[in-house]
Order: structure tokens, then sequence, then C-alpha cells
């Protein structure tokens, strides 16, 4: 009894390095640097300037898959 | 795992060490973050203070930078406690990070263990706003500036004061001068920080090598996100780095993975799974400053909430609080 599986033609591979996604965190005096796009209600307890900053994290990979198509199964008995 | 087993890798590590060891992580959990703040200083002061005097401590450290001004204050707190402090670096140490090993006696550094130059961006609110988003305004990196400055005078063939004075009024026209006056400033300010952390050490350096660690570290990398090795920093910049024998490496490595399981470093913070019918409040720990005498966590709370209006199956976030907790 065999399996095979052709799911490897139908997979596509696409890496690409260091995608940068940009951010925007708010920036206190304290040591919390939250997402900015949050809700802040309280902000004037922070005692900070509550400064707006765009930041860069690089990612690596993207992983891209085609989706299989279900006849690349067989079963043969 | 639990504080119990952490507990027990920071005594192992202490027993290995000889020393009193205080972790501090800032994590960088994406969303809620937390970095290097003054409002840390009294979280150490509670930790030292159960230590009393001590013939070594030891900082377990994981950062991604923060204020410049904080690792010269912390160095100078943990100092009253002992004649020898050292850092222990299992992964990110960047930035002010990096300038706080700067007034350590040793660096150790696992094989995972990286540093990064020490040159400031600086942000106020004089700085460019960013066009992608007016609200923000975008930092700018000292060294920036002077390359610039060198660029014209070296590459563009700026020689005349008046075309130098020409280049820098072209600067001046796209970045407020008083936000030129900020970089200035912390020009001066990280290079003569660096220099008297460096005088700290216990054993002096000689004047040559501090010079040749300080520029290596601001100038002479060429990038902010130049990821220093350990050999990197002890062969080339000439570090007080120090290898973790086999024993030790993997506690190290052990320890910084439970923080990073504990606050979930390696996955965004998604308010959206927090969400439980109309609204759901959270509290997610982001930071930790512990030893085994105690825990502080770094702590952001507030609520979720479903909002259907623009569009269907937004969600919205507040922060209520966000601080310094002692958990024991």
């Amino acid at each position: 009894m065999e399996e095979h599986h052709d799911h490897g033609k139908n997979t596509k591979v696409f890496f690409s390095n260091r995608t940068n996604e940009t951010k925007y965190y708010l920036l206190t005096e304290g040591s919390g640097y939250p997402l900015a796009e949050f809700s802040f209600p309280n902000l004037s307890t922070y005692r900070g300037s509550g400064m707006v900053v765009p930041e860069n994290r690089p990612k690596t990979a993207i992983l891209f898959q085609a989706p299989m198509r279900p006849s690349s199964l067989r079963k043969v008995d | 795992m639990a504080r119990q087993q952490r507990i027990d890798l920071i005594r192992q590590i202490s027993e290995l060490r000889g020393s009193s060891v205080l972790c501090y992580i800032t994590g960088d959990r994406e969303n809620v973050n937390t970095r290097i703040a003054p409002d840390v200083t009294q979280v150490f002061y509670r930790h030292l203070e159960m230590f009393g005097e001590c013939r070594q401590i030891d900082l377990f450290l994981y950062t991604r930078g923060g204020d410049v001004l904080t690792p010269w204050r912390l160095v100078h707190l943990i100092r009253e406690y002992t004649p020898r402090f050292n850092v222990l670096v299992p992964f990110r140490c960047y930035s002010a990070g990096t300038l706080l090993c700067l007034g350590a006696d040793e660096i150790v550094m696992g094989k995972m263990g990286e540093l990064g130059p020490i040159d400031p961006s600086v942000v106020n609110a004089f700085n460019p706003q960013d066009p992608n988003n007016p609200s923000a305004r975008i930092p700018v990196n000292i060294e920036d500036v002077y390359s610039y400055l060198a660029l014209a005078g070296e590459k563009a063939g700026v020689c005349s004061t008046d075309q130098q004075v020409k280049a820098f009024t072209l600067l001046a026209e796209r970045i407020h001068p008083l936000a030129l006056g900020n970089v200035h400033r912390n020009y001066l300010l990280i290079r003569s920080l660096a220099k008297k952390l460096l005088a700290m050490h216990q054993q002096p350096l000689r004047e040559g090598r501090i010079e040749h660690i300080v520029d290596n570290l601001t100038e002479k990398l060429y990038a902010h996100n130049h990821m220093i090795s350990r050999r990197e920093a002890a062969d080339e910049i000439t570090l007080a780095v120090l290898l973790p024998d086999s024993r030790l490496e993997p506690l190290m490595w052990a320890l910084y993975q439970d923080y990073a399981e504990e606050m979930s470093l390696a996955e965004p913070f998604n308010p959206a799974e927090q969400l439980r019918g109309a609204r759901s409040d959270f509290e997610v720990v982001s930071g930790f400053v512990e030893s085994i005498y105690g825990v502080d966590a770094f702590i952001f709370s507030g609520f979720v909430e479903r909002r259907d209006f623009p569009e269907a199956g937004q969600v919205n976030v507040s922060i209520l609080k966000q601080g310094w907790r002692s958990l024991s």
C-alpha cells in the first residue's frame, strides 16, 4: 500500500528577508512603550511627552504556499 | 516556568559566579514593549536593599534599549552595594543596554549574546513630522546628522567655509534648529557617558582603549542595527568580555528562555484574542526585575471592546494603567 503526496509540486516558497514593518509606538518617560493605536484615557498620569514615534523591526522569511488541488492526493491500495 | 524554577536557575548562576544576581528584562513583545527608563531605578533600589553589601553583583540583562541617562544612574546605584559589577548577556542587549555594560567590570556573553551601537536617536516636539502619520515625530539619529556633514565635507568637495555653511543651512531647513541643537547635545552626552562608565571599572582601562571602544560603539559601526557578537566585542572593540563555561552558558540561556516564554515575546500581543463577549479586561506582563528575594513586573492593564462601527469586527484597546508592580 502506497501513499503519494504531490503537494510539493503545488508549493511555492518565497523568502523575503528583512521585510520591514513600520509601527507607531507611544514614547513616555516610563518603561512602557506600547502601540500608539491603543487608547490611553489616563495619559496625563504617565508624566510623559506622549510622543508617537515610528519603529521598524526587521522581519525574516515569508512562506507562500499555493493551495493544494484535491486530485494531487492519491492513495493506492 | 513558575517563579520557583527561575529562582532555582538564578541560585545556580549565583553559586557558579559567587555573585548576587539581579535579572532585568525589558520585553520586546510586539505591541506591548518596554524599554530602559528612569522609573525602574526605584525597583532596582528595592532589590539592592534586600541584597545588602555584596562581594559581586551580576545583572542578567535582556533589552533592546531605552533612555540614554538611565544606565548611568543604574550603574551608580548598583555600585553603592558592591565593588565589582558585571553584566550577563544571554541574548539581546542593545543600545542603552550596551551603554549599561560599559559600566561593568565584566560582560559575560553567551553564544547568542549581542550588543549594539550606542548611537542614540533623539526626538522632541521640534523633530520632523512623519509624512505617513502626521501625529508622529521622526527620531533623528545623531550619527546620521554628523555623517551628512562629513559626506558634504569629504565627498561633495565642500571645502570652503561658505560651502560648509551652505551645507549646514540646507540641513537646518529640513530639521528644526532646536532639534539639531538637541542632536549636538546628545552627540556630546553619549560620548561623555560612555567614557565615564568605562572609567568606573575596578581595574582602570588605559586612555587609548577607552577612546577606541567609544569610537567603535558610536560612529565606526555604521548601522544602528549592527549586532555585535561576543567575538567582535572582545577582539575588535576590546570590551571586557568573558565567555561563560559549559555549566554557566546553558543556565543563562534557560533563564532567558523562561522569561521569553513567560512574556510570550515571540508572539505579538493580539488584543482581539483577549475578547470574550463585548468587552474584556486584560493584564499583560511586559518586563521583569527579579532576584531570589523578590519579583517586580511591568504590567499593562486595560480593556478591549468590540466596535462594529465603522466596520464590523473591529476592536478598541484602552490602556488604563501601565507600571511596575511588586509581585513578591
